[in-house]
């Protein structure tokens, strides 16, 4: 599966299925690669997208 | 022109900030924020860079220790946890507060990161109001309020709008 670096669009479906903590809990699908994930704050949705739309948030992981 | 009372502000939190909203557009804050590792500023245009910025200084600074480790839409090979880095300041708290937005200046303190979110406090420099926040969603909601309510009292008083 190729990944671009700086995907410049992407679509995602949130979930909001809670709402505990002061924050969201829920999932979210990436419906261009058709994954879905948990998130357990409204700052871990924020990071997730950010991450999937390669922001560079700082570390340094491999992506399958 | 305004002091900031230092009871009102913990200089002594290594990941102190200092957000300096300069301008509003589109309903996005724009402006600086600045920490103690560097004289130079970061700058934001977007709420989302804000707290991109932020996350990337506490991971940094591995302070405060996140009690979760953030999800993603990939596998992840376990990371080795590095050490926490010493870094010494570059800057003194009296620097660091010294510097305000346009529309708004706001110390911000993230004391925890439990449960996924912040938790800690900001006190707005111009109204020496200190509020709290459990979330980083109540973070946002509570500092857009801010803004939102300065951007209406100029428009108000000045009839018009900072752009």
């Amino acid at each position: 599966m190729s990944m671009n670096k700086e995907n410049s669009k992407g679509t995602f479906i949130v979930k909001i299925m809670n709402q505990q903590n002061s924050t969201w809990q829920g999932s979210v699908t990436w419906v261009e690669e058709q994954k879905t994930e948990y998130f357990r704050s409204a700052l871990e949705l924020v990071k997730m997208m950010d991450e999937a739309m390669g922001a560079d948030t700082g570390s340094e992981e491999s992506k399958a | 022109m305004n002091q900031v009372n230092q009871k009102a502000v913990n200089i002594s939190a290594p990941n102190l900030v200092n957000i300096c909203i300069n301008g509003l557009e589109h309903g996005e804050i724009q402006g600086e924020v600045y920490h103690y590792y560097s004289e130079k500023p970061e700058s934001f245009s977007s709420v989302v860079e804000l707290i991109r910025t932020m996350e990337k200084l506490f991971d940094y600074l591995m302070f405060p220790q996140a009690s979760t480790r953030i999800r993603s839409f990939w596998e992840k090979e376990n990371e080795i946890y590095p050490r926490r880095k010493r870094e010494d300041k570059q800057v003194s708290w009296e620097e660091l507060l010294a510097h305000s937005g346009r529309i708004g200046t706001f110390i911000t303190c993230v004391k925890f990161r439990q449960r996924s979110t912040w938790q800690g406090d900001f006190f707005w420099k111009e109204k020496e109001q200190k509020m709290f926040f459990s979330s980083a969603l109540e973070f946002v909601r509570l500092l857009d309020q801010a803004v939102n309510q300065e951007q209406k009292k100029e428009k108000e008083e000045h009839g018009y709008e900072h752009e």
